[in-house]
């Protein structure tokens, strides 16, 4: 099962997650707390040795600020690796100081979404999200 | 350069005057020469008359000797002659050679020669006679006249000789006193060319040495002014000195402001590395709200709206108020944390500046925002023509925005609501305005809160807001290099006044 991840989620608010986690339960998804331990996951790295490398999340939903190693490093580093800078990133984050979006779009980030003030609102762009990367959009591979 | 001519004149009068004296030397010394040549001919003619007379005295001696022995027949009469003839062929011979070199009495010379002889001949003729014993015949011999006769023509020569040697005299002495007369002339002449060129020469002198002295009164006063100068040069060198060592003590006084100043700087980069750090600080806050304080915000009101709508029928009426309450809050708070975000942002953006129109940039704004209060009356809108400035649109949009927004705000509470916009043509700057005729407010209170952050002048009942409005447009117009400032009065509405400087290369 777990090799077969549609949406890896990186959000360690665990309300927003779980808002989020609700819009999107009709794909298969894992949600991963902190930005080292979803580098792990992608590159099959620590815990996540075992999983097969081959198979790429097909979106990641990554929020900025996170323990440990912050979303802005999770990006660099997927977008440096030949093997996952084609995993569309989608920025999900409170922030939108200018300085946030134009380094994330720097870095390669396919999408930056500033999280809406209200659960009705942020659960509906967690549905829209899923919607357009997994379905309406055509990913590589 | 005007001794060089003056040299050269003197030069010449000196060799006029030398050449002059030299022709009157020359003149002289042959004039002289002449009178010393005349005077030797003068005493030659004379030797010459002598001569003359003494032979001619010699044949009269001879005559006298002659007659005394015819008439006496004693021999002793005959002395006389006999004396005569001894010296009479040597007296000749010194006639011949004085008149050697006087061609004109050469032919003289012979005949009296002739004569002389013929008449020494004569006399011999008598005498032997005589002392034959013939006195008879020699009686009748010289009564005869032939003796007198030649005797005649002597004189008559001789005087011609005389005559002759006078002429040549006459003709001597003419000729000295021409050449005297001439050299006179010649001597006068010179020492007249000589007295002016002495005079002209003096005159010249006089002027030159008026002028050497006219130039050493210059000179002396061109010296006495040096010496003033060199004098005050002295003063100004002592002053210089003074200003010196006052530029020395300036110069310590600016090392020690130097070395102030560099304390200062090092003080100054201190602070602005305390600045970095609390700047540092800062981004790290508002990065901290941006990415923290907002999503348990969201929790807040998500769940207690939740809350309210899901379990509404297990609550009574105080707990639906309390979860109200905390909605309300909950929201509020949010609108507190965009603004400071808000407010945050205008400092750390950019200033790109580019020229255009404020009326086209203001004209969408009025149209976006006009029904956003929910006016109780349509705005009357007046908008003047506004120039074309100079700034970042970006941020004066955000100074548009948050003024017209407030006047529509203001003055939605009021019948006829109306906003005016224009402009003032300053000689630096353009200065806007924003006028409405709303709820205003007392000018009393302004200073302190009017564009302050989180200030407001009105209670969130009355007038919804966070304060945050006005602080952001004076933050953008102070980064403009420009100034606002309000007019305003309780119920009266309020006038915005804001100006930007006009663009300058």
């Amino acid at each position: 099962m777990i090799n077969a991840v549609e949406l890896l989620l990186v959000e360690d608010n665990e309300d927003d997650a779980e808002l989020m986690l609700k819009a999107c339960s009709s794909h298969h998804y894992i949600h991963l707390k902190d930005g080292l331990e979803a580098l792990d996951f992608v590159f099959a790295r620590g815990k996540y040795a075992s999983r097969n490398i081959k198979v790429l999340p097909k979106l990641i939903v990554l929020d900025l600020k996170l323990p440990k190693l912050d979303g802005i490093d999770v990006l660099r580093a997927i977008k440096q690796h030949a093997e996952t800078h084609t995993i569309p990133v989608v920025i999900l984050t409170s922030s939108y100081q200018p300085d946030d979006v134009q380094a994330c779009y720097a870095l390669g980030a396919n999408s930056y979404i500033v999280k809406p003030d209200s659960f009705k609102a942020l659960t509906e762009a967690a549905q829209r999200i899923c919607q357009y990367w997994l379905h309406t959009n055509q990913l590589p591979g | 350069m005007f001794r060089i001519p003056i040299f050269g004149k003197v030069l010449l009068a000196f060799f006029g005057a030398m050449i002059i004296i030299t022709v009157i030397a020359v003149l002289d010394l042959r004039s002289t020469s002449r009178v010393v040549q005349a005077y030797q001919n003068v005493e030659h003619s004379q030797q010459v008359i002598n001569q003359l007379e003494l032979v001619i005295s010699l044949l009269k001696d001879g005559e006298t000797g002659q007659r005394g022995y015819i008439i006496t027949q004693n021999a002793v009469f005959l002395e006389p002659f006999t004396l005569a003839m001894n010296h009479i062929d040597q007296e000749l011979a010194r006639l011949d050679t004085l008149l050697a070199e006087r061609p004109r009495q050469t032919a003289n010379v012979t005949q009296l020669n002739q004569l002389v002889v013929a008449k020494i001949d004569f006399m011999h003729y008598t005498n032997r006679l005589v002392g034959q014993g013939n006195a008879e015949e020699a009686i009748q011999q010289v009564s005869a006249g032939t003796g007198k006769a030649i005797m005649d023509e002597v004189r008559r020569r001789v005087q011609q000789m005389k005559n002759i040697e006078e002429e040549v005299l006459d003709n001597f002495s003419r000729q000295v006193k021409d050449s005297y007369l001439i050299n006179q002339w010649v001597v006068y002449v010179g020492i007249l060319i000589i007295a002016s060129i002495m005079l002209l020469g003096a005159i010249k002198l006089y002027q030159d040495l008026r002028q050497q002295a006219a130039l050493r009164t210059d000179l002396q006063q061109t010296n006495e002014k040096l010496n003033h100068t060199v004098s005050s040069l002295n003063h100004a060198n002592e002053e210089l000195q003074t200003l010196n060592e006052a530029l020395h003590a300036a110069n310590a006084t600016v090392l020690n402001y130097n070395q102030q100043m560099e304390k200062r700087s090092d003080e100054l980069e201190q602070l602005n590395g305390e600045l970095k750090e609390a700047n540092k600080a800062l981004e790290a806050f508002s990065y901290s709200i941006s990415h923290d304080l907002l999503s348990p915000m969201r929790s807040v009101t998500g769940y207690s709206e939740m809350l309210s709508e899901s379990y509404h029928a297990q609550l009574d009426a105080e707990g639906q108020r309390l979860i109200g309450k905390i909605t309300t809050n909950a929201r509020r708070m949010n609108q507190l944390i965009h603004g400071l975000l808000d407010f945050s942002r205008i400092g750390r953006k950019g200033m790109a500046k580019v020229t255009f129109s404020m009326e086209k940039l203001v004209v969408p704004i009025l149209e976006e925002y006009r029904e956003a209060y929910h006016p109780k009356y349509p705005v009357d809108i007046e908008l003047h023509p506004l120039p074309a400035i100079h700034a970042e649109p970006d941020l004066i949009k955000q100074v548009w925005i948050n003024l017209i927004s407030n006047a529509f705000k203001f003055s939605s509470k009021v019948i006829q609501p109306a906003v005016e916009i224009g402009y003032q043509d300053e000689e630096h700057a353009y200065c806007f305005y924003i006028k409405d005729n709303g709820a205003g407010f007392d000018m009393k209170y302004a200073e302190k809160k009017l564009f302050g952050v989180f200030q407001r002048m009105h209670t969130q009942d009355e007038f919804e807001g966070t304060g945050v409005g006005l602080a952001i447009v004076q933050r953008i117009i102070e980064n403009h290099n420009g100034s606002i400032w309000a007019e305003a009065a309780p119920d009266q509405g309020a006038t915005f006044y804001f100006t930007l400087p006009k663009y300058t290369v």
